[in-house]
């Protein structure tokens, strides 16, 4: 799954660390979300999305594509 | 006249008495009624469970050992003690475990399950080469090789997912 967690982050200028302080969770679950090797569970990926008042759509981008193949 | 100044001193001491408590009360609320955990406090008290369930077991395993090799009243201090590490470190374990977050769970998901897989095939390669004559190996071997795969998963797989 993409996202767009970094620009929104750039955009706020938060470190990783303050996102993390914000949603409760370790710096390296940010880390692990932002590089794409994590895909956060449903009520931590709203919790983010209501940080930077966006919706889930906004910020984690569904890639049809990535799916499919993953799935084969 | 000396009286009242009294009484102004008194009421004045106790109304800033009343102001520290409710300084403090709201800090307090602050600190540990907030709704989410500070995650420094988290990572603090994952780093002291880790540590407290390594010492543990490791006076685990120093007990049980050194018990061996001791009479009588030396020996059940040291099981006392070794059941005390025991106990010691489940609960840091639960504690560790507890204070973890979603991702970090799966780690830790992934590091169990490779120290499951890694301990059973350990222990078939043990019974097979003890059915062809190998000298056997003590059953306290099993939950130090258990701790020492569960490590170096959290460590591997930290590592794949970081």
């Amino acid at each position: 799954m993409k996202t767009r967690l970094r620009v929104l982050r750039a955009e706020k200028e938060w470190s990783q660390a303050e996102l993390a302080a914000h949603v409760g969770v370790a710096r390296g679950t940010i880390n692990a979300i932002e590089t794409g090797k994590y895909d956060p569970s449903l009520p931590l990926a709203f919790k983010i999305a209501r940080v930077f008042g966006k919706t889930v759509e906004e910020v984690f981008l569904y890639d049809q594509s990535q799916v499919a193949t993953s799935s084969q | 006249m000396t009286i009242q100044c009294v009484i102004q001193y008194v009421q004045c001491f106790l109304l800033d008495i009343l102001l520290h408590l409710a300084h403090y009360s709201v800090v307090v609320s602050e600190v540990f009624l907030s709704h989410e955990p500070h995650p420094n406090w988290l990572a603090r008290s994952r780093k002291t469970s880790l540590s407290l369930f390594y010492v543990s077991a490791l006076v685990c395993a120093a007990g049980m050992g050194l018990a061996g090799k001791l009479r009588l009243p030396g020996r059940r201090l040291l099981h006392a003690l070794a059941i005390a590490g025991a106990v010691c470190a489940i609960w840091s374990l639960l504690r560790f475990l507890r204070a973890n977050d979603e991702h970090e769970q799966q780690i830790n998901y992934r590091a169990l399950t490779f120290a499951f897989i890694g301990t059973l095939a350990f222990s078939l390669t043990i019974g097979f080469l003890q059915s062809i004559g190998f000298h056997s190996v003590s059953w306290l071997g099993i939950p130090a090789l258990m701790v020492v795969l569960w490590s170096l998963g959290l460590i591997l797989f930290s590592w794949r997912y970081r």
